[in-house]
């Protein structure tokens, strides 16, 4: 069974980045896993970097 | 006003690449400082980055790809002086903000917790219901100064939330953030930094002695290194608490309200949408950046084509991102609704602004509930309003009027 899918927070601005739905705006496929997500690519919300985002527990 | 002698151009500096810039007296009309600046360096044939014998002699990058290429590279630029003019740098240094890589992530790690998205939600709910509680107790006046009646107030309480102080701080904290946040006056906004660090010094100890779960507590009590944190590291984080959060809040919602009630089309839109809220903070913050960041050369560097020298200085205004129409369209529009969202307002890289998700909660917080309650206000008739630049410009006087109903 495939591992749930996570979402990741910036730090800086409250953006969620959804592993289930991707960020298609920005070129990252729905279903992409955070792992996956390029570690050039910037917060679409702030502009910050990818180290900047926190794992959300609920 | 504030001057400080010209200085000579050095050698290494072409003549074509110097302007007489000096960003801490910028005349604007209506409080336009943003616009005022970027009338001056991106006039006609102004160059990317040019150097200026102004406040100490420094470098100023005047495009968005410049300012963004400089705030991200720490490696070349070094925040250990954040200040032009000599003598003002900060002492002790601002912990972590004047830490370069990669010591400073050591302390920013004890901060962060506490500025946390989670952390974030529960003070923004606190702004609200001291945000409710000023404009409730000046309403019926119809009238109020802004600054001292309502924009010092929020990051005071937030602070003292953050920090867990007692109640009985609030005034004397009120007066010193006041004096700091007024400022052109050396001399006493000297005396309020004195009245601080000695506030910050006995807040230290008595934590130290007394931890409990704040953030005083927490670097009070933390290792680095398998050290104790020295009183000079405690005082600058401390310090650096309760400035960064204050004059640049007190600030910007300043800036938000002055454009606000001068512009009732926007507070229209606002109120009809208050979903547009959050895209709003986000276009303001972009159109009024208040910060020039310092940073000092570390090795002899390019930017934007000029050769910088190790120890040459180089301020980064904000503004000049915000208001770079190669970069924006219509860069000096307000537009809520604007697709390219992402500014530099907060800085960028290593040193982008820890608190700025607080400040974006009590920007947010403060518009929904001042426009419920007061959709309609306007500056006094007749006031001048004057800003003031030293690190971060400030409206220091706002009178604002509104009919009671």
């Amino acid at each position: 069974m495939a591992a749930p899918y996570l979402k990741w927070q910036c730090f800086f601005c409250g953006e969620i980045y959804d592993e289930e739905l991707g960020h298609p705006a920005s070129g990252i496929a729905p279903g992409t896993r955070w792992e996956d997500v390029p570690e050039d690519w910037i917060c679409p919300g702030c502009g910050a970097m990818k180290a900047d985002f926190y794992l959300l527990e609920e | 006003m504030f001057e400080y002698p010209l200085v000579a151009r050095p050698a290494h500096v072409p003549p074509e690449l110097v302007r007489e810039f000096d960003l801490f007296n910028i005349k604007a009309n209506n409080a336009e400082w943003q616009l005022a600046v970027r009338d001056q360096i991106h006039a006609e044939g102004m160059p990317d980055i040019f150097w200026t014998p102004c406040n100490g002699g420094h470098w100023v990058p005047t495009r968005a790809p410049l300012i963004q290429e400089g705030l991200k590279d720490a490696t070349r630029f070094s925040s250990r002086r954040i200040t032009p003019i000599p003598g003002t740098n900060p002492s002790p240094p601002f912990v972590p903000l004047m830490i370069d890589p990669p010591d400073h992530a050591k302390y920013r790690s004890l901060i962060m917790p506490f500025l946390s998205p989670k952390e974030v939600q529960r003070l923004g709910e606190d702004a609200r219901q001291l945000t409710i509680s000023l404009i409730e107790g000046f309403y019926d006046k119809g009238q109020c100064e802004f600054i001292e009646d309502f924009a010092t107030h929020l990051p005071i309480a937030i602070f003292m939330s953050i920090v867990d102080l007692p109640e009985r701080d609030r005034l004397p904290l009120l007066a010193i953030a006041n004096t700091l946040v007024r400022g052109m006056d050396l001399e006493k906004q000297a005396q309020a930094r004195e009245d601080m660090a000695a506030y910050a010094m006995a807040l230290i100890n008595e934590r130290r002695t007394n931890p409990g779960k704040d953030l005083i507590s927490a670097a009070a009590t933390a290792r680095i290194d398998g050290e104790l944190l020295s009183d000079d590291i405690m005082l600058g984080m401390v310090t650096l608490l309760l400035t960064a959060g204050l004059d640049t809040v007190a600030s910007m919602l300043a800036f938000f309200t002055r454009f606000l009630a001068d512009n009732p089309g926007h507070r229209r839109q606002l109120i009809d949408n208050p979903e547009l809220i959050p895209d709003a903070v986000e276009e303001m913050l972009r159109r009024f950046p208040i910060a020039n960041l310092g940073r000092e050369v570390i090795e002899d560097t390019e930017l934007g084509g000029a050769q910088l020298k190790a120890g040459d200085f180089v301020l980064f205004p904000t503004v000049a991102f915000g208001m770079d129409a190669k970069h924006f369209e219509n860069a000096d529009q307000v537009d809520f609704k604007r697709a390219n969202k992402i500014h530099e307002t907060f800085g960028d890289g290593a040193h982008r602004c820890m608190g700025s998700m607080l400040a974006r909660a009590e920007l947010r917080v403060f518009l929904e509930e001042w426009l419920k309650r007061i959709p309609d206000f306007r500056v006094k008739p007749g006031t001048e309003l004057e800003v003031l630049n030293m690190g971060v410009a400030g409206i220091n006087y706002l009178p604002l009027e509104w009919d009671v109903k």
